[in-house]
């Protein structure tokens, strides 16, 4: 039970009233000589009980007609039915805030509904009590609030955009930040908000999700008792699932050779058999795949019927009780392979860099002029190989070229006093003589440039032998030498990325010149660079970006579908475009009550609502109740202040 | 040497002898007295009211033998009369500390100028009156007495009494009829603030000694309203302690106790034909002997 206006329980302390009156009365008492005493000592040994259950009885129904007085005057609400609610004011405005992301569409257990379409029906029960009251529905994907027009209105196919199933994650914090700065602005007086989640950890706890709490708390705190907040949470991680993402792509002349990961989850079995139906431009292939771990990469030779330069893909597995995450896509375009351009004063490690940077035609990098440098040579370029000294110039536009969006794989001059990047430099040189050398102990095995081949043996860094280096200040360390100073540093600049060496392709420097590290290195980069692999030319569903794009065609399905919900492949200026739900939609982590009630610990907690129970949905104002009571209360302090012969006559 | 003048006499309540004066309060019983009065005698005399028949003894008086019953049975027999005398009227006055309750005069005031007008009554029609005045301290007992003189004893006597100590009431009563010899008027005026079976065995006892017994039971309108509304600390006049209470609370069981005993000594004054008038100190004195002479004019009780 909460009130709408608290301040009026300080009234409570006059329900004392009577009491206080009843003590200053016995010390107000008169005294009076008295012949009758005998009659007095009589009459009180007679009525002494009955009389102070009497007196005691009376206070207290005055006490009480008093207290349920001062809570009517507060206007209590009632969290749940209340079985003494004679009236139920509406409140002004019922919000529905809709979790959309792609988990929301795994099935709640023992049902055969998703849990978005159980909030939905859960929503349509909710307001059931309030008829009068106007209908706000936001959805997290376009968190724009809007009015709908009673709760079968959610069944009109006009709705069905902002509530059907997406591919989306979401962002409830600033969902709910900024309907409730909508509200505010709107200046909606009570206002009941109900917000159906599956708690997903992700979509809860961003970067920016301390502070738009923050502000959440505020404006409820500011709010509170007007707008209460319930949460009808659908935490049960689904039964079973299996979940499908493509890690990268290579591509021959016959075959593409995805790289999928398969994520089981509660599993009873140690290993069971999936089917799995992929497509490489609309033609369709099964396979069947036995998973015997968690987690399980795939790599399947993907063969063309007719080669084209530019296609698409997708994988698909068989139904479980999340659907939402079986199906990934991707696309690839043989055309725009990356350029790779070379810079070195060295002209032997000109050549060694040129060697490893040769595409898959065989064909070297090209070389970038260490004299005069222009623009124009830069701009073709996809990744710059830089080694050496550069002027104040070059400097400029190797920083606007990184900015840009390229990629520099840059290694330390050989001298230290030589002028190096205004972004990126060295540590002094450290040598070690030729029976002793630095060793690489340690690198970054999965998910980077030196990731552990398909077949999961290690790039042999550890066979490096290097007696000279220069350690990069910049960058998070890719690989590690055994006193813990970086090898190879990575750091995003602008819009691109830069690798950084610590050593050089030269004989004197280490054994990098033998190419079994290098070649594999600037391989992998380049490959990262292409738009070949499917995250230079993926969207994430529901990203700004997606939101931005109007004009686009379905190419994997011909139905209606939207690249801002809708994971596929669409034609988008032109360009064959893979859109797939965001990675963390497939985690099973939640965020608990208590963790959320900490996040907002000024206003009132959220009450949380079970899925099952819908009488607790309703809340009214009781004061009718309290009205009730008081008359009660007056009504018995008046009988018992009857003399007892009324009583007994009437 | 002159008797010395008082204030007393104005407990004599004028209004009531201007009324009451002429008629007679006679006793309902047959009294023994000294002198001829107006009272039935339980003893043969000479007055007009005839009496029975009776055989003549020989010895006895022959001025008494009836010659005309003589003359028709030929024997002897003596015509036999009703005796009147007069009575001994004692007065007896409560004078224990809840006596001095009552508005507008206290129960002790207003017993005094009852006593002291019927003492006026009853001497004026020739009988004797004694006063006991019933107090734990130094009572003081006044011999019945048929002087008119004695009006002024008792004036003297009722005159500086105050009401104080506790009530003997009983013990009292039981005195007087252990006292008195001869057969009398015995006048209770009292608020009988005492346990009930006492005071009915006190009355039993006068009773027994063929005593004539009125009970004037004085009590205030307070007493028998017990209107009060606000808290009140309620202190014993006899210092039996003090009660704090609501009076609302506990009214209707007072009344009720209070109503209870004034009803045993109603019912007891009934069974021992005692004659019982209770009486509000707010009544004047003529009305409560109005009640009294109404009583008394036919001999009734």
């Amino acid at each position: 039970m909460s009130f709408l206006q608290p301040l009026a329980l300080a009234g409570l302390i006059l329900a004392l009233t009577p009491l206080i009156i009843h003590l200053l009365n016995l010390l107000r008492h008169r005294s009076q000589p008295w012949a009758a005493t005998r009659f007095l000592f009589q009459a009180r040994k007679s009525s002494s009980r009955m009389s102070k259950i009497k007196r005691w009885l009376t206070l207290l129904f005055r006490i009480l007609a008093l207290a349920c007085l001062t809570l009517m005057i507060a206007r209590p609400i009632s969290g749940g039915d209340f079985f003494l609610s004679l009236s139920s004011r509406s409140p002004e405005v019922l919000v529905f805030i809709l979790d959309r992301s792609a988990s929301m569409e795994s099935v709640v257990e023992l049902t055969s509904k998703s849990k978005r379409q159980h909030a939905i029906e859960i929503f349509q029960r909710f307001i059931e009590p309030w008829p009068e009251s106007k209908i706000v529905l936001v959805e997290s994907v376009y968190e724009e609030p809007f009015f709908i027009h009673g709760s079968d209105s959610l069944k009109d196919k006009s709705y069905e955009h902002f509530i059907c199933s997406t591919d989306t994650a979401a962002s409830l914090p600033k969902t709910i930040l900024k309907t409730l700065r909508w509200m505010k602005e709107s200046q909606i007086g009570s206002a009941e908000i109900l917000i159906a989640s599956d708690m997903q950890k992700s979509n809860w706890v961003k970067k920016e999700s301390a502070d738009q709490f923050i502000k959440i708390d505020q404006i409820l705190t500011e709010k509170n008792h007007l707008w209460t907040l319930k949460i009808v949470p659908f935490q049960s991680p689904p039964p079973y699932n299996l979940s499908v993402r493509i890690d990268n792509i290579q591509k021959n002349k016959e075959n593409l050779k995805p790289s999928i990961i398969l994520n089981r989850k509660n599993s009873k079995k140690p290993s069971s058999m999936v089917n799995i139906e992929t497509q490489i431009n609309g033609k369709s292939q099964s396979h069947s795949l036995k998973i015997n771990s968690n987690l399980t990469r795939w790599n399947p030779e993907l063969t063309f019927e007719q080669e084209i330069e530019q296609g698409w893909g997708s994988i698909q597995l068989g139904n479980d009780f999340c659907n939402s995450d079986n199906q990934c896509f991707f696309t690839y375009n043989t055309k725009s392979i990356a350029t790779v351009g070379v810079r070195s004063s060295n002209p032997n490690i000109g050549i060694i860099l040129r060697s490893a940077a040769q595409n898959k035609e065989g064909e070297q990098a090209g070389l970038i002029s260490l004299q005069n440098l222009q623009e124009s040579e830069l701009r073709s370029k996809k990744i710059l190989i830089q080694q050496g000294t550069l002027s104040l110039k070059e400097n400029v536009m190797f920083e606007k070229f990184i900015k840009n969006g390229g990629t520099m794989i840059a290694f330390p001059s050989e001298e230290e006093n030589s002028i190096e990047f205004s972004f990126l430099n060295w540590q002094k040189l450290e040598s070690k003589i030729e029976e002793d050398s630095f060793s690489v102990r340690d690198w970054a095995k999965e998910n980077s440039v030196l990731a552990n081949f398909v077949d999961g043996s290690e790039l042999p860094l550890e066979y490096l032998s290097i007696q000279k280096r220069r350690i990069p200040n910049q960058g998070e360390p890719l690989a590690y030498y055994q006193d813990g100073k970086a090898f190879l540093s990575k750091f995003t600049y602008g819009n691109g990325l830069i690798y950084a060496f610590s050593t050089l392709p030269l004989d004197s420097w280490s054994s990098l010149k033998d190419g079994f590290i290098l070649v594999p290195i600037i391989q992998r980069i380049i490959q990262e660079s292409s738009p070949i692999s499917t995250e230079s030319n993926d969207m994430i569903c529901g990203s700004e970006e997606s939101k931005q794009i109007f004009e686009y065609t379905s190419v994997d399905l011909p139905a209606q579908k939207s690249p801002s919900i809708n994971a596929g492949v669409y034609q988008i200026n032109g360009q064959l475009t893979s859109i797939n739900r965001p990675i963390l939609e497939n985690e099973d982590e939640t965020l608990s009550f208590p963790e959320l009630n900490l996040m907002l610990p000024n206003s009132s907690p959220i009450q949380q609502l079970k899925t099952q129970d819908t009488f607790s949905l309703k809340r009214s104002e009781i004061w009718t109740t309290f009205l009730f009571l008081t008359l009660l209360f007056l009504l018995g302090e008046t009988l018992l202040g009857l003399p007892t012969k009324l009583r007994r006559k009437n | 040497m002159p008797r010395r003048q008082n204030s007393y006499f104005s407990y004599l309540d004028q209004d009531a002898l201007s009324q009451i004066s002429g008629d007679y309060l006679l006793s309902p019983f047959p009294m023994e007295g000294n002198v001829s009065g107006y009272h039935r005698s339980p003893h043969k005399g000479s007055s007009v009211e005839f009496a029975e028949y009776r055989e003549y003894t020989p010895g006895e008086d022959p001025k008494r033998m009836d010659w005309r019953v003589f003359a028709r049975s030929d024997r002897y027999y003596l015509k036999e009369f009703e005796a009147e005398t007069n009575l001994r009227c004692h007065l007896a006055i409560d004078c224990s500390a809840s006596m001095s309750f009552g508005t507008p005069l206290n129960k002790l005031e207003y017993a005094k100028k009852l006593g002291a007008t019927l003492a006026y009554l009853y001497l004026c029609q020739g009988d004797a009156v004694g006063l006991h005045t019933l107090k734990k301290k130094k009572p003081v007992t006044l011999p019945p007495k048929r002087n008119p003189a004695q009006v002024q004893e008792i004036l003297e006597v009722l005159g500086p009494l105050q009401a104080k100590g506790e009530t003997t009431l009983s013990q009292s009563l039981h005195e007087i009829a252990e006292s008195s010899r001869m057969r009398g008027l015995v006048v209770i005026i009292s608020d009988f603030f005492e346990d009930v079976p006492l005071i009915n065995d006190a009355i039993t006892h006068l009773r027994d000694r063929k005593h004539d017994v009125i009970l004037f039971h004085l009590l205030d309108q307070q007493e028998l309203e017990f209107s009060f509304d606000r808290p009140t600390r309620f202190i014993d006049l006899e210092g039996q302690g003090s009660i704090i209470t609501e009076p609302t609370l506990i009214r209707e069981e007072y009344l009720s106790s209070l109503e209870e005993h004034i009803k045993s000594i109603q019912e007891h004054c009934l069974g021992c034909e005692a004659s019982y008038f209770q009486v509000q100190t707010s009544q004047s004195i003529r009305e409560t002997l109005d009640g009294l002479k109404k009583s008394r004019r036919g001999g009734g009780i």
